[in-house]
């Protein structure tokens, strides 16, 4: 393993900044897993459906637990707001802190130097999209115990609980890539800044930007290249999975961080670093 | 004739059509210890950024240890300690943690090296101490320190003692003094600060405006073994007649009872007697040493200072 890789992976977690992501998601799955478990709602839906079908268990488990996790706000929000935190401080709080100055003093290429960043940022975003889901999958597996995915949007659907995990664990894969393509354009930003604010900051404008744009009429015709329109990752865990949508989405979100990652490069290549 | 470690070829750069450093021509060689002068703005720390590869020159080149910076980049900075204005460290780390760091991408600096560098800088003790702890001095001399990891033949500071109380001053200039003399480091630093290169420096470059104005040994450019005395006398028309006749001495100025002169320092006695036997009354003689600061001044005045 390249030394600069391990040496961004050990001050990556020596930051505390890297441990807020972290936290907030735990808490926040252990509040749904409250939320799921006494919820009024679920118990309502659960009472409902007892009327009407015979239920062997609850569907109230940890499938569904797992599934819930991946709800439009975590996903379009929550995470990719983690997830810039540490992409876009990987340059920018470098520049800010005058430590690039002493690393870039010494015999290495800026590129390896920057690949090294963002293959930490790329993990840090799959370890805290995969790390969200397994605490969910695990906390409800002791609490809720486990079965089959019930879905009860667009009509019942229940997935056996061998597919329902194999389904989840693709599609939190989906939501990694989307979270490493969000991370890729904090990245590019923090090339040419000195504040890791900034990059937050025009990575999530970015992001909300794109999701409105999406949701206009006039702007029809752009709806399919911009990557908030293949965040709905959702969509592929139950009923007959799209798989060429499947497949492009994959695709847009590996054009959008490659794209992201070649202009932060040649920034970062080019940049005369002053501060 | 020793090696030359660092130098420049024509080094031009412009910011937003400013031209911060004018085909600027430096050579330094193995053992000196090179000062560069300027008023702040004059273009040092832009110099120094493109020494170490930190910006990219309009024109011109840079070698370091005979190699290419812009070419050949790894191997230019190989062998070469740097310090860029403020040392910004990872403050979260302690003073060994941020140099493990840095010595990893120093071609084989080990554990007992970092100790070695702290020991030299005198911080071995505050080892373990995270660096939010540090005072500015502390931290300037752990700069040094980083700088000092992969056993180079060639340090580059950027105005070493910038933020430093007097105390830290004197700890610095000392510490490079020994870097040269014990450890054979050939040291390049910038510094607006005349006297500390005077101190330290056995040669130096001025540079204003982005121009160098002067370069040479520090010594010959503070006019060698000859020096300026200003004699006070109570016939100066009779004093200057024996003067006159004395090829050696140089008037430079009278004032009243004032003559102004350069004359070789071993001959002050010399020139008494002999303003004596001639019946002057000499009153005073008074040894005006020639300092940095005059050159500078004289080299910058009129000049003014870059933006």
């Amino acid at each position: 393993m390249p030394i600069e890789f391990r040496l961004e992976i050990s001050k990556l977690l020596r930051k505390p900044r890297t441990y807020i992501g972290p936290v907030a998601i735990s808490a926040l799955v252990v509040i749904a897993l409250v939320a799921v478990k006494y919820g009024n709602e679920f118990r309502g839906i659960e009472n409902r459906l007892a009327q009407d079908f015979i239920l062997a268990g609850s569907f109230r488990n940890a499938a569904f637990l797992t599934r819930f996790m991946l709800l439009e706000f975590v996903v379009y929000m929550l995470l990719p707001v983690f997830v810039c935190i540490v992409f876009g401080d990987l340059v920018a709080s470098e520049v800010a802190d005058g430590t690039l100055r002493m690393l870039l003093c010494r015999p290495i290429t800026r590129f390896r130097l920057l690949t090294s960043k963002y293959f930490v940022g790329t993990i840090y975003a799959c370890v805290l999209t995969y790390g969200m889901g397994l605490l969910a999958y695990l906390l409800g597996f002791v609490f809720l115990g486990r079965g089959s995915l019930v879905n009860l949007a667009d009509g019942i659907w229940v997935l056996p609980e061998r597919i329902a995990l194999l389904r989840l664990a693709v599609t939190y894969g989906l939501t990694a890539l989307g979270m490493i393509a969000i991370g890729s354009i904090a990245f590019a930003i923090s090339t040419f800044l000195s504040n890791s604010n900034g990059a937050v900051a025009g990575a999530l404008g970015f992001v909300i930007g794109s999701g409105i744009i999406g949701q206009l009429d006039f702007f029809r015709w752009l709806k399919p290249y911009l990557l908030t329109s293949y965040l709905e990752v959702g969509r592929f865990i139950v009923g007959k999975p799209d798989i060429a949508l499947f497949v492009k989405s994959v695709c847009v979100m590996l054009m959008y961080s490659i794209v992201a990652f070649v202009v932060g490069a040649l920034i970062f290549q080019k940049r005369d670093v002053l501060s | 004739m020793p090696e030359v470690v660092l130098e420049t070829i024509g080094l031009t750069k412009d910011f937003h059509g400013r031209r911060a450093v004018d085909n600027l021509n430096l050579r330094v060689f193995e053992g000196d210890v090179y000062g560069f002068l300027g008023p702040n703005g004059a273009g040092k720390s832009t110099t120094i950024r493109m020494l170490t590869g930190l910006v990219r020159p309009n024109r011109g080149s840079v070698r370091l240890l005979s190699k290419d910076i812009s070419t050949d980049r790894t191997s230019a900075l190989r062998g070469v300690g740097a310090l860029v204005e403020t040392p910004g460290f990872y403050k979260y780390l302690s003073a060994r943690e941020n140099l493990r760091i840095l010595s990893r991408l120093s071609d084989g600096a080990d554990s007992r090296q970092i100790d070695e560098v702290l020991d030299i800088v005198g911080l071995l003790d505050r080892a373990d101490d995270k660096v939010r702890t540090f005072s500015h001095g502390m931290l300037q001399r752990l700069g040094i320190a980083q700088a000092l990891l992969p056993k180079p033949r060639l340090v580059i500071l950027d105005e070493p003692t910038s933020g430093l109380d007097p105390q830290g001053m004197r700890d610095v200039r000392e510490l490079i003094k020994r870097l040269a003399r014990d450890h054979k480091v050939t040291i390049f630093l910038s510094s607006h600060l005349l006297y500390e290169v005077e101190q330290i420096c056995t040669k130096v470059g001025i540079i204003n405006r982005g121009k160098l104005r002067a370069e040479g040994e520090v010594r010959e450019l503070l006019g060698g073994d000859a020096g300026r005395v200003e004699l006070r006398v109570d016939n100066t028309a009779k004093a200057l007649s024996v003067l006159d006749s004395l090829d050696w001495v140089k008037v430079t100025e009278t004032s009243g009872d004032r003559v102004s002169l350069r004359l070789p320092y071993d001959r002050i006695g010399a020139m008494n007697k002999c303003l004596v036997s001639a019946g002057v009354d000499v009153q005073a003689i008074i040894p005006q040493s020639s300092c940095l600061e005059d050159i500078f001044l004289r080299l910058t005045e009129g000049i003014g200072y870059a933006d």
